[in-house]
Formats: structure tokens, sequence, C-alpha cells
């Protein structure tokens, strides 16, 4: 594609997809700088991908470039050995009013970002975004009960995966 | 961690709202991508690109020609004296190596004619040939066949010409200065005479017959060069400092820009150094010959990175312009200092660095965990 029409497809999918990124990145990284550092991730592979998400399905797309992106923000964080850093910790901390403690909000965050692909991605609109299954199945293209099994398998991939640390 | 507790937390996760500020956060983020795009052509930008092992050399290369900012302000007179060493002086070809830090320390090897420089390395496969007059640099990479041209106008072409006209005019322009002699001894089998330059941190020493400089040892702020094997109007094949691309290599289209750097790209910069040199742990000193290292390290590894995709991108993009960043400050006149000894990657409460933007009253101080905040200058940390 031409410089200047990448250009012009980039911008109507920013204007297009710009609140669902900026709320995804934000949830599963709680951080500003992990933030800005996702979205740079994700602006760069909707750059270098602009051909899957001048279509029908780019919504699902979306997703899972802000999965890779956030998920690449994480492990490029130096926190020695996988620990999380005490500015990050105090950013997550801050983040989260609900005030689980801020370990268990950061390990569920990492965790989401190691998922599979569309079980990640299901977990996301499920939760994250609160989504009915219906809608999810659609962004997904897939059936409601496919979606719920992707949701379901998540949860227990969560379950797991910080059941192990 | 159960389910319920998991659940919990994904929900008040979702129920949470996206603050204002990390709209706008989104939003700058998106400007400055869409800038740097609209460049796109001549900055730092494509992650392909990026990865590649070219861009790899390339971020490498720009170490090696930056190694001389500043340098080329030890003596700031004109030249009036010698006029019979002059034309030596002036010859037509110079040969010499080039190192930071230790003896022991990667060498660089130039052979300069006229205003044309073939630059190679000890710990690095690439070949840069520079063309002052034009302000280019052709970049090889002989086990790839892959050549690559970069627009070196500004500081580093200005700071590279200024410093081959001091080594060119060494002895000359001691003319003037305090100089104390160091007496004679063989370097390499010949002859040579030394003095040192008070007020500069300079030894020359030259050969006693021809009075052309052999070995020059400088030591500008905390870190030491030293210029040895230096040779004047030596045979040299001027095939060897063609600007054109070797038959047999391919152009890569790409082409850089080396004028625009940031604090940022000097914060990933630091990050990657840190990282990869030292462990996690902030160095005793930051000086050139950790960038060089890591130059070399870096090249080494370009057919297979130890370091991840994502480090691979930021190297791409940030290493070459933060190193700059940084190398620019002493020629710029931006007063700075490195204070992170002792500091581990991450301590956010610890300063390891700072530094007085030009025109600021207040100083921008970067501390252990890379995050950067505006001092005033009483609070600046010690």
């Amino acid at each position: 594609m031409a410089h200047p029409q990448r250009l012009e497809v980039f911008d109507q999918v920013k204007a297009k997809y710009n609140g669902l990124l900026t709320g995804a990145l934000w949830r599963l990284t709680g951080d500003r700088e992990l933030f800005a550092e996702a979205m740079q991730y994700a602006l760069l592979s909707i750059w270098q991908n602009i051909d899957k998400l001048n279509k029908s399905t780019a919504g699902g797309y979306i997703y899972r470039i802000a999965l890779s992106a956030s998920s690449k923000a994480w492990r490029s964080r130096i926190g020695k050995d996988g620990q999380i850093s005490r500015r990050i910790a105090r950013a997550v901390s801050s983040s989260n009013e609900n005030s689980h403690d801020l370990e268990a909000v950061y390990r569920v965050r990492k965790a989401i970002a190691g998922l599979p692909h569309r079980q990640a991605r299901a977990l996301v609109m499920r939760y994250l975004e609160q989504k009915d299954y219906g809608t999810i199945a659609e962004i997904l293209d897939c059936s409601v009960s496919t979606t719920r099994s992707h949701v379901s398998k998540a949860l227990s991939g969560l379950k797991r995966e910080l059941s192990n640390e | 961690m159960n389910d319920k507790k998991i659940k919990a937390i994904l929900e008040s996760l979702g129920s949470e709202q996206v603050p204002e500020d990390v709209h706008k956060l989104g939003e700058q983020v998106f400007q400055d991508f869409i800038n740097k795009t609209s460049e796109s052509r001549t900055h730092f930008l494509w992650s392909k690109i990026m990865k590649s092992r070219m861009t790899q050399l390339v971020a490498a290369a720009v170490i090696a020609i930056a190694v001389f900012f500043g340098l080329g302000r030890f003596f700031g007179g004109t030249v009036t004296f010698a006029q019979v060493i002059e034309p030596i002086l002036n010859a037509n070809t110079l040969v010499f190596d080039f190192l930071v830090g230790q003896e022991d320390g990667p060498v660089i090897h130039d052979i300069v004619v006229g205003n044309r420089i073939r630059r190679t390395f000890s710990n690095m496969e690439t070949i840069l040939i520079l063309d002052l007059d034009d302000a280019k640099m052709l970049t090889l990479d002989p086990l790839n066949k892959d050549a690559t041209y970069m627009d070196i106008k500004g500081p580093i072409g200005e700071q590279t010409k200024n410093f081959m006209e001091f080594v060119r005019n060494a002895v000359t322009r001691l003319e003037g200065q305090e100089v104390e002699e160091l007496g004679q001894k063989k370097i390499n089998g010949r002859n040579a005479v030394g003095f040192q330059v008070h007020g500069h941190g300079i030894k020359i020493w030259a050969d006693s017959e021809t009075a052309v400089p052999i070995r020059i040892e400088l030591r500008f702020g905390p870190t030491r060069y030293i210029l040895k094997n230096i040779e004047f109007d030596v045979p040299v094949d001027e095939s060897l400092l063609s600007m054109d691309v070797p038959a047999g290599y391919i152009l890569c289209e790409q082409e850089i820009d080396l004028s625009q750097f940031s604090e940022q790209d000097f914060i990933i910069t630091l990050r990657i150094l840190v990282k990869h040199s030292f462990g996690g742990n902030f160095p005793e000193s930051l000086g050139l010959e950790d960038f060089m290292n890591l130059a070399g390290q870096i090249q080494a590894e370009a057919d297979e990175p130890k370091i991840s995709e994502e480090e691979q991108v930021q190297i791409g993009m940030h290493f070459a312009p933060g190193f700059m960043f940084f190398q620019q400050m002493g020629p710029s006149g931006i007063q700075w200092r490195y204070i992170g000894k002792g500091v581990k990657l991450g301590e956010a409460d610890k300063a390891v660095f700072w530094y007085q933007p030009k025109g600021s009253q207040t100083y921008r101080v970067i501390y252990g965990d890379l995050s950067v905040k505006d001092v005033l200058p009483q609070d600046l940390p010690e």
C-alpha cells in the first residue's frame, strides 16, 4: 500500500478504534508509562498490519493487537526476574481503587498477557470491556457456545498460571 | 488464587474508568507516531527494519562515528607555526588506530584521504566510509553484503571534521601552550619524543626526527582516548574510500537521519545498556567505552540476538539517537553528571543522572527506575 494511502487508512482505523484501544490498554497495564509504551507497540502493529484492519473483521484484530502490545510492554519492563518495580507497584495500586492486593492485580494482568490469543481476547471483552457473549461471538466470528468456552478456558488458564507462581 | 478472586479482580478492572489524562496521553502517543510516520523515510520507526541486522549494524556504527564528539576543541588557536612540517601534516593520507578507555579495548582503524575516511573496527565487521564534504556515510556489512547510506549533516560530520583537523595539526597547535617534555622512548621501533600539554590532559609522542606525531593520548572528562600507530602519507588504494556501493553488495533503501535525538531515546538506551552490560546495576561511571562495548555486543549478536524482539526494536529505534543525545551534551555546553554508582535498575528513589537543558532554570533528573523529574538547582541530588 502506498504511503499516503496507508496514512489515510491508519487515521480511519485510529478514529474508529481509539476508545477501544485506549480502554483495553489502560486496563491491561494500569500504569501510564506502560500504557504509553503499549500504545506505541499497538500503533506500530496497526501500521504494519493495516491491510488486515481495513476489513470488517478488524475489531477482533484490534483486541489481538492490544493484548500483544500490552504483553510486550510488560515484558520489556525491568522488574528483576519478573518482579514488579516499586514505581509500577504504586501505580497499579493507585489505579485500582477496589484495592485487591496490588501483587494479585499485577499477576492477573501479567497472566492475561500470557494466555492464548483467542482466549485472551474473549476474556478481555467479557470482563474488561464488559461485553455480552453475543457481541463477543460476533467480533470473534464464532458461536456463542465457542465464545463461552474461550472465556472458561481463559479463566482456567489464569487459575492454573496464578496457582503456579 | 481462586476463581472468585480472579473474577473479582477482572470485574474491578473492567469497571475502572480510563482517566482523562490517559486519554490525552494516548492521543499524544498517536500524534508522535503520526509525526514520525510522516518522516518515515528518514527516521527510525519501522519495526521490521529495526529488527534487521543492518539496522543493528547502523545503530552500532553511530557509536563509532560519534566517538569524536568534542575532541576537536582541545586547541582553539589557529595554526601559525612550523612552516617546515606543515606540508607533512597536511599530507594527503593519514592512517591511525583509535582506542577509547583501556589499551586492550576495541580499536577503530581509520584511513583518511582528503576528506574521506574509511573506518573499520576490531570488534565489529562493519566498514564505514565517510565523505565529510558531502556529509554522507556509506555503511557496509561484509557478512551479508548489505550497504546503506546515512546522512551525517550537522554535529556528527562537523565534529569528525574538527577532529581530523586536530590530529593533522596536533604538533603545530602546541605553540603557545604550556608544554612539558616527557623525554624519549621507543614506540614500535621508532625513536619518539614526548610532550605533555598542561591544562588539556594531552600527551603527544612524535617521531624525534620528523616531529610527526605517532601517538596521542587524551583525557576528556572521565574518558581516555588513545590514537596510536599514526602514519602520514602512506600509500593507500583510493578505491577503498569510494562512496559507490561495492560490487556484490545490495543497497538497502533505508536512509537514516542522525539529527533527531531526545531524552526519551537516551533513557531507553540507558536501560538497554544497564540491563545488558551491567546486569541491571548502574555502573560506577558512564563512559563512551561502555557504549562502544555494547555496540560490539549488538553487532556480534546481530544474527542470533540474545535479547527479546521488543528490545531489538528498541535498539533499532533508540540506541543510536540515545547515544547521540548523551554524546552531544559536552560539546553543546550542557551541564550533566552521572551519579548512578551503586543504584539498581528499578530503584525509584535514587537519582542516576542529571542534566540542565539549554535555557532551562531547572534540571532534569533521571532516577533508577528511569523516571524523570524537573528539579530546582538547590534540590539537585549529590
